[in-house]
């Protein structure tokens, strides 16, 4: 069995996300860019799929204000996969087609060479998230595959 | 890793990982983290201190510049959570306070700031966690540079000969004396360049907060409305009961526009079956496409922000800056006031449009929502006695399911259109007390270590929402007493702090004889005397200190000259003590001071009959 860690903010996506994860291994989910973070130094995993723009922490744990929303969060995770010399693969899935703002703008195909370029050894892709379609499924199944 | 010997590459990397521009956009390279500056080995923030402790003169620039809460809150090994961080924050600024002593202001303020935050945090009630938020303490931080320039050359510009008597927007009679005012101010930017410069250069200020308000990208009301809500949230609250009772079809891939696919129906029906079922299909294929269609307009209609009038948004701020730019007749001329001025406006105008918001959820998009299903039901029961008759009862079933819950779904989707306010505990002046004396023990390690005093006296309970105020208050007269006492050691500082709301108390008495020839009725009843007094050190002349607390005190009789003389040692805390009162609390207040050989105390009373939320017991 594979080990996934999916670290995702938006309750419904991960309930659906995580119910298709299932079939290819025990799924460990968790809500915030602090809380993956300290899952990614307790255990190692084979999978780590996350969703690019997170809060800090769990929005159950603190108060709005103190609350960031990063929304490049995956982006510090991979870094301290880097920093760890880690080689868990990791996944993005963002229901964002462009992320950031105005002159900081970018697509999710540039930020996907992007990843490609500075991460390469552990990140294997990402996958647009649209609810109403089956393709971020059999994309995701695919990239799973192909590496398994 | 071990941290760069060579200073300038240090700096260069700081400045490179405190921007914020190389931390969002991946084309500029991705923001690195403390870790890449200190090497393995460190676990915890104690071990990063003795870690950097050992670079002397360098270590403070590493504290000052990296070791920022803003990077602490993001590093795990140094705290996990905000608290945590503020903490370490503290430790921080504290080594900071002994490698750079000629700094000590600047970081004691920060640790207040830091320990005042916290404590009053303690005491707010979570209402919600997902309410439409606009950062704007973190907004003005980030942009105070600008904003100051632009209110800089406003002041420059305009001339405060004209129109001296200050008028209230907010207190605005009719829309007719608003009306002569508006033409007014358009006949002077006709005839006069002076007053068109000053208009342009107001024009500028509004405009530069406004887009920062909407469009700031880490605090702006548009990435909250982006991150929060129009990705994910929008769609997953109004789909989520749909799907739950299989009344939505699916994609084959992300650019079909045919909603065909759905295993949980396609597993019921045998291939004699096949006709009728592709005719529900089409239904429920029809049902999905219109479902998603709406909430497609919805992200980009109505949750969106409306700046210019080209762009199309529910949000609507197209109108705004030209229609504060009757602030100027108000002759601001303090920064924060005026910023928090347009905040205030800005925060009505999104109000009105967060009610506009709701008010179309609960009305058309709910009534959308009952049309489609009353649509579907219809199509699915005139296959009631088809090959399908089963599926197309167990639809109806869930269609009459989903109709009951569709009230609910609108009305949690329209809740969190509502503008985070947070609501404060009320509280009694034993907790204010309570919560100063924690504060003051944070900021000053060795605050126990003076003699002091604190009483508070009446039972009542005062409203939560002038909790911060006076504590940020009490904090700055507490600080002030401790730095102006004129010792070196805490161990030397005798210091009392007396809360009373009490009306048999002496001093009440007396200080309400004091007012007995004000204009205005002083009710001991309602007075809320605090009062914080300190010890001077024998090497303090009385008399200067006498002389200079006069001349403040004389300035503060008029708020534009205290402004002005506010840069006085002392003069800045008796500026902060005017606004807050004046502009966050409105409430009558008095302020009182006596240096006598020895001591110094100032008093503070204020007529809390707004504030109290409880009878004494």
């Amino acid at each position: 069995m594979n080990s996934i860690l999916y670290i995702e903010d938006e309750e419904v996506k991960a309930k659906e996300v995580d119910s298709f994860l299932s079939s290819f291994g025990d799924v460990m989910l968790e809500k915030s860019l602090n809380s993956g973070i300290r899952a990614i130094r307790d255990n190692v995993y084979d999978f780590i799929l996350l969703d690019m723009s997170l809060p800090l922490y769990d929005y159950d744990c603190e108060y709005e204000e103190e609350n960031d929303f990063e929304t490049f969060a995956g982006i510090d995770i991979l870094e301290e996969l880097m920093r760890q010399n880690r080689n868990d693969k990791v996944i993005v899935i963002t229901a964002f087609d462009i992320l950031g703002e105005g002159e900081n703008e970018i697509t999710i195909d540039q930020l996907n060479s992007k990843l490609l370029e500075e991460y390469k050894d552990i990140y294997l892709g990402i996958i647009y998230y649209d609810s109403s379609s089956l393709e971020w499924r059999r994309n995701l199944k695919s990239i799973m595959e192909d590496f398994v | 890793m071990r941290i760069a010997k060579n200073y300038a590459i240090i700096k260069v990397q700081c400045e490179r990982f405190n921007s914020t521009y190389a931390r969002l956009n991946p084309a500029l390279g991705f923001e690195s983290r403390i870790s890449k500056y200190i090497s393995g080995g460190i676990n915890n923030s104690v071990d990063m201190i003795d870690y950097i402790d050992q670079y002397d003169i360098k270590s403070i620039f590493l504290f000052e510049n990296i070791c920022t809460l803003d990077v602490i809150k993001r590093d795990i090994r140094l705290a996990k959570t905000a608290t945590e961080a503020s903490d370490v924050r503290i430790m921080v600024l504290q080594k900071l306070i002994e490698y750079n002593p000629s700094r000590q202001e600047d970081y004691l303020s920060e640790i207040s700031w830091l320990t005042t935050k916290r404590e009053i945090n303690n005491r707010i009630h979570l209402v919600s966690q997902r309410k439409v938020f606009v950062d704007v303490e973190r907004i003005k931080q980030e942009k105070q540079e600008l904003f100051e320039e632009d209110f800089q050359k406003y002041l420059m510009f305009k001339s405060f000969n004209k129109d001296i008597e200050g008028f209230d927007v907010t207190d605005e009679t009719t829309i007719f004396a608003i009306k002569q005012i508006v033409n007014s101010m358009n006949e002077d930017i006709k005839q006069n360049i002076l007053y068109s410069q000053t208009i342009i250069a107001l024009k500028d200020l509004i405009a530069d907060i406004t887009y920062e308000f909407v469009h700031n990208e880490h605090y702006g009301l548009d990435t909250f409305l982006s991150s929060r809500i129009r990705h994910g949230y929008c769609k997953s609250q109004l789909t989520k009961e749909l799907r739950e009772f299989h009344l939505m079809l699916t994609t084959l891939d992300d650019e079909s526009p045919n909603y065909n696919v759905y295993q949980f129906w396609d597993d019921k029906v045998n291939v004699e079956e096949e006709n009728d079922y592709c005719i529900l299909k089409n239904s429920l294929s029809e049902f999905t496409r219109s479902i998603e269609e709406k909430i497609q307009e919805i992200r980009r209609k109505w949750i969106r922000v409306r700046l210019s009038k080209d762009e199309v948004g529910m949000f609507d701020y197209t109108s705004f800056v030209s229609s504060m730019l009757i602030i100027d007749k108000q002759n601001i001329i303090d920064f924060d006031l005026m910023y928090n001025n347009i905040i205030f406006s800005l925060w009505n105008i999104t109000n009105e449009s967060l009610s506009r918001i709701r008010d179309r959820i609960n009305t058309e998009l709910k009534s959308f929502y009952y049309e489609k299903l009353d649509v579907l039901e219809y199509e699915v029961k005139k296959l009631e006695n088809s090959s399908v008759k089963g599926l197309a009862q167990e639809l109806s079933n869930n269609i009459t399911m989903c109709r009951a819950k569709i009230s609910t779904i609108m009305s949690e989707f329209a809740n969190i259109f509502y503008k985070d306010d947070v609501v404060y505990e009320d509280y009694t002046l034993n907790d204010l007390i309570t919560t100063c004396m924690g504060i003051e023990k944070q900021i000053h390690v060795d605050f126990e270590d003076a003699i002091i005093e604190a009483n508070a006296k009446g039972n009542v309970r005062l409203s939560g929402s002038s909790f911060s105020y006076f504590v940020e208050i009490i904090i700055m007269l507490l600080n002030n007493a401790v730095s102006h006492a004129g010792y070196s050691s805490m161990k030397d500082i005798e210091l009392s702090l007396n809360i009373c709301m009490d009306e048999n108390d002496p001093t009440v008495i007396e200080i309400v004889k004091a007012l007995a020839n004000d204009k205005r009725n002083w009710m001991k009843e309602n007075l809320l005397v605090t009062t914080v007094k300190n010890n001077l050190s024998p090497e303090k002349d009385i008399e200067t200190i006498r002389l200079k607390v006069a001349e403040i005190f004389e300035y503060a009789k008029d708020a534009q000259k205290l402004k002005y003389y506010s840069t006085l040692e002392g003069g800045s805390g008796l500026y902060k003590i005017y606004k807050t009162i004046n502009y966050n609390m409105s409430v009558p207040y008095v302020i009182l001071y006596s240096v006598e050989e020895g001591s110094f105390s100032l008093t503070l009373a204020v007529d809390a009959s707004n504030l109290i939320t409880k009878e004494r017991a």
